[in-house]
């Protein structure tokens, strides 16, 4: 799935025992952070899974504005029990992943 | 844009700016975005170098649009002088206060951009960013 002109990021969910991976396709900048908080809110808690992977074979774009929600994704998960994985992220995304440190707080699959 | 006839990859002089004024809000931080990708890529910029600017101009165009009203534009001039890209940008709102960068943003732009400051001037949010080519000869 492809964002449109005006949703500039979509978010694609798939649900399996235990786990749920969040697919981006688009920018995630201050615009479209929001979405994902949104998702990844609604994740967090007792009955949420064990693990989530944010898919970001299709991002094309993060900022500051994504990192925040990531890092406090992260921190939300993870006080649910619950890990976050960062899939494919590519070279731009990793290399502000590891400027910001984040690098050592998430998996991050290549 | 003027003075792109004959187009090479650093024939952009520093008269030929760039202007673009969007309204302040951040699903327009895009535009910004493109057209300095676009503008990078035709003086030969390297896509290592095109993301960063893509980074710097999102950043100080997002702390620059924080708080302000829908009213606002965002006025935004690129070119290229000092061996590389400036990009200044300003939002003419007396109300919105001055900006604030976040922390992380802060960070991410003492990586990505050459130079940078970000400013409230005679009742307006003033930004401006410079972006050098790596080994690229550019006369401005």
């Amino acid at each position: 799935m492809t964002p449109d002109s005006e949703q500039h990021l979509t978010i694609s969910v798939d649900r399996s025992e235990g786990e749920v991976v969040l697919a981006l396709a688009g920018e995630l900048d201050p615009h479209t952070a929001p979405q994902l908080d949104s998702e990844l809110e609604a994740l967090t808690g007792g009955d949420g899974p064990s693990r989530v992977v944010l898919d970001l074979t299709g991002m094309t774009f993060l900022d500051s504005a994504g990192l925040r929600v990531i890092i406090s994704g992260q921190k939300a998960l993870a006080e649910s029990g619950a890990d976050l994985v960062l899939r494919h992220p590519n070279d731009t995304a990793r290399r502000l992943l590891e400027i910001t440190g984040l690098v050592e707080h998430v998996t991050v699959e290549p | 844009m003027t003075g792109a006839d004959t187009a090479t990859p650093t024939d952009l002089s520093a008269d030929a700016a760039v202007e673009l004024t969007v309204p302040a809000e951040a699903r327009h931080l895009r535009l910004a975005r493109l057209t300095a990708a676009s503008i990078a890529g035709d003086l030969g910029f390297d896509l290592d170098a095109i993301e960063d600017l893509r980074v710097a101009i999102d950043e100080l165009c997002a702390a620059a649009i924080e708080g302000t009203s829908r009213e606002d534009r965002l006025r935004l001039r690129y070119h290229v002088a000092d061996g590389g890209i400036i990009i200044e940008g300003r939002i003419p709102s007396a109300d919105a206060g001055a900006p604030d960068l976040h922390p992380v943003a802060r960070e991410l732009l003492s990586i990505v951009a050459d130079e940078y400051s970000l400013v409230s001037e005679d009742g307006a949010r003033v930004f401006r960013v410079r972006k050098r080519g790596r080994d690229l000869a550019i006369d401005g």
